[in-house]
């Protein structure tokens, strides 16, 4: 498949007090088109700010280091003019934020806010035709009466009809890349497999690949054909998302699921992971997550870890792998 | 509009809106209501006292001053002079405070920096020494005075508005806006400013008051409007001497002042109430 999206060595830093604190440290991750991509983490892991830096929407004082690489169809971003980078945003690659709540402005009628998508890229020649897609958008993702609700304010709205109208203004351009900033977190469960359903039929129909932050990698195993876990800014495992989450090769992503209830009590506990994020102003040179890790080796804290690509084809970023595979 | 409702369910608000529009319409006015012109004295007729009172005549309402000016004429235009010097430096400074804190609110780093130290330096000066100093320096006159005000009046617009604006910069919309390309005035134009103009049209209407006792203030220690234009301070001013035989003079004065920013400020207060969400009962 052809590749979409392109993250290469990838480092975001933030000045702080206590020095530069590094919220992504070389993170390296493709999404291909039409691909459903997870990015999990805990919070802190860096996996908001990977999007906030594909999007180049990274605040000062923050920066993106130099050597990093995001290239959007073999195109380089990270070199973009503001003004140049504003016609990707919104055109190429569409963004739904966490909490729809505050995600839309309050002061604007909600086909107004489809509307301002189509506006800023000159997507459509006339008025008459933007208001026309908004409508059909509004439809496509599940808002019903949509002509009659165009002029209607946010406040008139539940949380999951905003949600999708989110998701209507991010693919009004049409765009081949959808960023997912943790798109249900702030939703009820019900309608979070809604949301869900609605986001696998866009990327089936439209063929739109998605790159979706969360923290459940229970949610993220149903709904995405490859996992990529992050830890303290770095990536520890990709792979397909049944593999990784039937097969946890690093300690960490093995902790995360071990999170997970199951059905029918049969491990009896949840597993909790021992510990909390190391300081990001200090990352050691090794494995960021070797203080609780319940199979660290002294060799763990010296050198850097490579990713060591497994049998099927996954790529882990422990040196202890090999012999975990054999046992 | 709801807000509308709201203003007139409150009497408060209700009555200061009318007596505000009450004054408007006698400035504007004044020509036609007035019985004798501005500059109108017959010395004759000195210190008359007003209608209400023993030896008063209708023909002279509110009684004359010294010269033998007919005081309810000069009040009526007097009106002008406060009505206009609070729309046009409320409005100036509105316009610049806004401006200058969207910006340094969206965008903070130096811009921000710098801006907020101007602002901090000016809030710093006592507003009534401040204005007397710079009156001082550029003279009296109606477009200098508009400027003196103006040069501190901004800081208040300008903190409320960064204040608002560093607030909203935070919220989801904003970002979202961002992510769909827009452009950083369209931003604070378009998605910003519909959010935060209740608060910075609310302050405005409560300046004003503030900003026609401090034109009162300055034209009564004769460094504001020019003499030849009726205006209240200086009418007060005119007044102070005669206080014990002929109070009215200065007093009529003082209440059309007391009334026009009593009024405003109940309209203001009525004014916040209605916009505000939190506050409505």
């Amino acid at each position: 498949m052809e590749k979409l999206l392109v993250i290469e060595n990838l480092s975001v830093e933030f000045p702080s007090p206590r020095g530069p604190l590094r919220a992504v440290d070389g993170v390296n991750l493709e999404v291909r088109a039409g691909e459903i991509v997870g990015l999990i983490g805990e919070s802190g892991s860096g996996k908001s700010t990977v999007l906030l830096a594909v999007m180049g929407l990274i605040a000062r004082p923050g920066r993106i280091l130099p050597g990093s690489s995001v290239r959007l169809k073999g195109r380089e971003l990270t070199q973009l003019s503001q003004k140049a980078y504003r016609a990707v945003r919104g055109y190429e690659i569409g963004m739904v934020f966490q909490d729809p709540m505050t995600a839309l402005n309050p002061s604007m009628p909600i086909g107004e806010q489809v509307r301002e998508s189509l506006r800023v890229h000159r997507y459509c020649k006339s008025k008459a035709e933007e208001r026309e897609r908004v409508i059909q958008l509004l439809e496509a993702v599940g808002i019903t009466n949509a002509a009659q609700r165009y002029r209607a304010y946010p406040h008139q709205f539940s949380g999951g009809m905003l949600q999708r109208v989110l998701i209507a203004s991010a693919l009004a351009c049409n765009p081949r890349l959808l960023l997912a900033d943790e798109p249900t977190t702030a939703l009820d469960v019900t309608i979070q497999a809604q949301i869900l359903d609605l986001l696998k039929e866009i990327n089936r129909e439209r063929n739109t690949a998605i790159l979706l932050v969360s923290h459940d990698i229970g949610l993220a195993a149903e709904f995405c054909d490859r996992i990529a876990v992050m830890y303290a800014g770095r990536i520890v495992e990709v792979g397909p998302a049944e593999r990784v989450v039937n097969d946890p090769q690093h300690p960490y992503t093995r902790g995360l699921v071990g999170c997970l209830p199951t059905w029918g009590g049969r491990r009896g506990r949840l597993e909790p992971i021992p510990g909390s994020l190391p300081d990001l102003t200090r990352l050691p040179h090794g494995c960021a997550f070797a203080d609780r890790c319940p199979l660290a080796l002294p060799e763990c804290r010296d050198q850097e870890i490579p990713l060591i690509v497994t049998s099927d084809g996954r790529e882990v970023s422990c040196i202890r792998t090999e012999e975990e595979v054999a046992v | 509009m709801a807000v509308w409702r709201r203003l007139f369910a409150n009497p408060s608000a209700a009555a200061g809106l009318v007596v505000i529009l009450l004054y408007a319409f006698a400035a504007l006015f004044a020509p036609v209501i007035a019985p004798y012109g501005p500059r109108e004295m017959v010395l004759a007729n000195r210190l008359k006292p007003p209608a209400f009172l023993e030896g008063g005549s209708p023909s002279h309402l509110l009684g004359t001053d010294h010269l033998g000016y007919d005081i309810f004429s000069r009040i009526l235009y007097g009106a002008r002079v406060s009505l206009l010097v609070g729309l046009i430096s409320v409005a100036i400074s509105l316009v610049i405070g806004t401006l200058l804190g969207c910006i340094a609110g969206y965008w903070r780093g130096w811009i921000d920096r710098i801006l907020s130290r101007i602002a901090d330096l000016l809030m710093g000066f006592p507003y009534l020494l401040f204005t007397i100093f710079a009156m001082a320096i550029i003279g009296p006159g109606f477009g200098n005075l508009i400027i003196a005000l103006c040069f501190k009046a901004w800081v208040e617009f300008y903190r409320l508005a960064r204040g608002e604006m560093l607030t909203e910069n935070t919220k989801e919309y904003v970002e979202a806006a961002r992510a769909l390309g827009r452009r950083p005035v369209a931003i604070i134009v378009s998605e910003v400013l519909p959010n935060i103009y209740h608060s910075l049209l609310v302050l405005g209407t409560l300046r004003m008051g503030y900003m026609i006792i401090m034109e009162a203030s300055l034209s009564f220690l004769g460094l504001g409007i020019p003499p030849s234009i009726p205006a209240w301070g200086s009418m007060v001013s005119a007044g102070r001497d005669q206080m014990l035989n002929a109070w009215w003079v200065a007093t009529m004065p003082g209440l059309a002042i007391v009334g026009l920013v009593l009024a405003i400020n109940l309209f203001g207060e009525g004014l916040r109430e209605a916009l505000d969400p939190r506050l409505r009962r």
